[in-house]
């Protein structure tokens, strides 16, 4: 395939991404896209990441052989990329660590960001509290029940959590609602954005922090089964980790790209957040990408059983990697990402995020009907242990 | 209550009014729903004369400019106090009907005026662009409305205007708007 150069100069994939804002926000957004020009090219900057990401992040994470679940199914064999051995228990923190170094360079003293599931809070929390900045955290009020552990979490780092009541209370809310801190406090506060959405350059921006996953999955896989896998599978909500993992991937020929996205309880009943496999193009947060949408380009409500999937937009690389035919992205309900979720817990002794479950649940639907040498590469993008009292609620029980 | 009800309103106040300006504001996404093409030639043939999309900063937003200036129809843009110098060149090149200055760093609805801020900030403006200058975000009565009519073309009240018609009860709403405005209208002609 021809060299892949996505974003162009003004950050838009095809006819998506692109920069829609407010003239309020535009400069804010000239002075970013200026900044991370400068020092996504400089050496003293690139190794700080780096050696943060190996210290304190405790990178590169382990790609492990899921034999026995493998097994069972009988077919394929998954392997899995353990963003969920991360600090803080996810991917997350790739990026948010990239953020606050250009913060910093940047001379900005305040962080904000918005959270669906908590993970992208906790983990800006967690970078604030490691570099002495002071961190607001924009949540949906619906999300801060959900999550309540990850709320408490994030307050222990001293962050403060602001929960949106606005809208369907979630994350398009809280994203709402961090867009207006930023245009007020633009000064002295630097976003971080937690996903591949929003206006240019934070999509190139937290692809490029997450492309870490990937890039360490190309020397991994090889170098436990002598080639690269033949298909790299993650969970879509924004679509951070699976850019992360797919980026790299992008120019490799005979690697398929499949994204999941959540089908909540069907495609059929409306009731999901799938913004690829049933939205159209529009314009959201910034840019555009396929939107979940009435005939009114109102948007519409979402549902996942997990938080960090529950987006009515998606990133606009995967818009156009769809369109382009480069990947592939298909839906997983409710029930099917719990029953991975379940059995991952079961045959390998690993807790995977709800989110990271969707992912899991499809490679167990092709699995099967794949030759026992091929090879599944997952992206277990974080751990499900802020998933207990969803999971648990649904089996009935209460703590 | 979508798009088109919005132009079924304009066209049923057009059949009444044939004079005062209508401008319509909002985000591109409905737009795009609609279809910019459709959307253009509709939002004219009702009367609408001006349209500022919020989320459509002018690169990003060619087709729509040329496709109003064909229909004869005025983007509006936005300009804010961190607007650079080449931000206001390209935006007075591509707006017309008149150059809205935010004039607060917060969105609509936010806090009060601040008017030395803004009068410093004119100037520029009126260098760059002949079109009228209207201000807005953080007028919230006749007080800061006088002071900014002594610098700018115009005031805009809008989320003010809103609160009024939200927090009212029943059928109430017209007279709670008139009530609001009066005041202020009486205050600028004075």
């Amino acid at each position: 395939m021809q060299m892949y150069d996505l974003p162009d100069a003004n950050g838009h994939f095809g006819p998506y991404g692109g920069s829609f804002v407010s003239e309020t926000l535009s400069h804010a957004l000239e002075e970013l896209r200026a900044a991370y020009a400068k020092y996504r090219e400089d050496p003293e900057f690139v190794a700080e990441f780096k050696s943060e990401l190996k210290h304190y992040v405790g990178r590169p994470s382990p790609v492990y052989h899921a034999k026995r679940w493998s097994g069972l199914l009988g077919g394929a064999q998954i392997f899995l990329k353990r963003e969920d051995l991360n600090h803080t228990g996810a991917h997350k923190i790739n990026n948010t660590i990239g953020q606050a170094l250009l913060a910093r360079r940047m001379g900005k003293p305040r962080v904000i960001a918005e959270t669906g599931a908590g993970q992208h809070g906790v983990a800006s929390a967690t970078v604030a509290a490691r570099f002495g900045m002071k961190c607001v955290v924009y949540m949906g009020s619906e999300d801060v029940k959900r999550q309540a552990q990850n709320v408490y979490r994030m307050k222990l780092l001293g962050a403060t959590v602001v929960p949106v009541e606005s809208g369907s209370k979630t994350l398009k809310d809280a994203l709402n609602e961090a867009m207006r801190d930023w245009v007020t406090n633009v000064d002295d506060t630097f976003y971080i954005i937690g996903t591949v959405a929003g206006p240019h350059p934070y999509p190139m921006m937290v692809r490029d922090f997450n492309s870490v996953i990937g890039e360490e999955c190309k020397w991994q896989v090889p170098e436990m089964v002598g080639r690269q896998p033949d298909a790299v599978i993650a969970c879509v909500g924004g679509g951070s980790n699976a850019m992360g993992i797919f980026y790299p991937y992008i120019p490799v020929e005979g690697v398929r790209l499949i994204g999941v996205e959540a089908a909540g309880e069907g495609l059929a009943t409306g009731k999901h957040a799938a913004s690829l496999s049933a939205g159209r193009p529009g314009v959201l947060h910034g840019n555009r990408t396929y939107l979940l949408q009435d005939e009114n380009g109102q948007i519409i409500e979402t549902h996942s059983i997990s938080a960090g999937l529950d987006y009515p937009g998606v990133g606009p690389e995967h818009a156009w990697l769809k369109d382009s035919g480069r990947a592939q992205y298909v839906g997983v309900t409710d029930d099917e990402a719990l029953k991975a979720f379940h059995d991952l817990c079961h045959y390998e002794g690993i807790i995977p995020a709800l989110e990271s479950s969707h992912a899991l649940a499809h490679a167990a639907k092709i699995a099967p009907g794949m030759a026992k040498e091929k090879i599944l590469l997952v992206n277990l993008s974080g751990r499900g242990d802020k998933d207990m009292h969803t999971v648990s609620l649904k089996s009935g029980i209460q703590f | 209550m979508g798009l088109k009800d919005v132009l079924r309103m304009v066209r049923e106040f057009r059949s009444r009014d044939a004079d005062t300006p209508i401008v319509l504001m909002g985000y591109a996404n409905p737009i795009e729903a609609m279809g910019v093409d459709a959307f253009v030639a509709e939002a004219a043939g009702a009367g609408v004369d001006g349209v500022i999309v919020v989320d459509y900063p002018p690169e990003e937003c060619e087709d729509f400019t040329a496709l109003c200036a064909k229909h004869g129809l005025n983007p509006i843009f936005l300009l804010a106090p961190t607007s650079t110098d080449a931000r206001i060149r390209a935006v007075a090149k591509v707006g017309s009907g008149y150059l809205y200055y935010v004039s607060l760093k917060g969105v609509t609805g936010g806090a009060s005026i601040d008017t030395s801020d803004v009068a410093a900030h004119l100037p520029k403006l009126r260098a760059a662009s002949r079109l009228p200058i209207g201000v807005g975000f953080g007028i919230r009565d006749a007080a800061s409305a006088v002071a900014i009519g002594k610098i700018a073309d115009a005031v805009v009240i809008g989320s003010r205007i809103i609160q009024e018609i939200e927090s009212a009860a029943g059928g109430d709403a017209t007279a709670r708007v008139k009530d609001l405005l009066r005041p202020i209208r009486a205050a600028l002609d004075a």
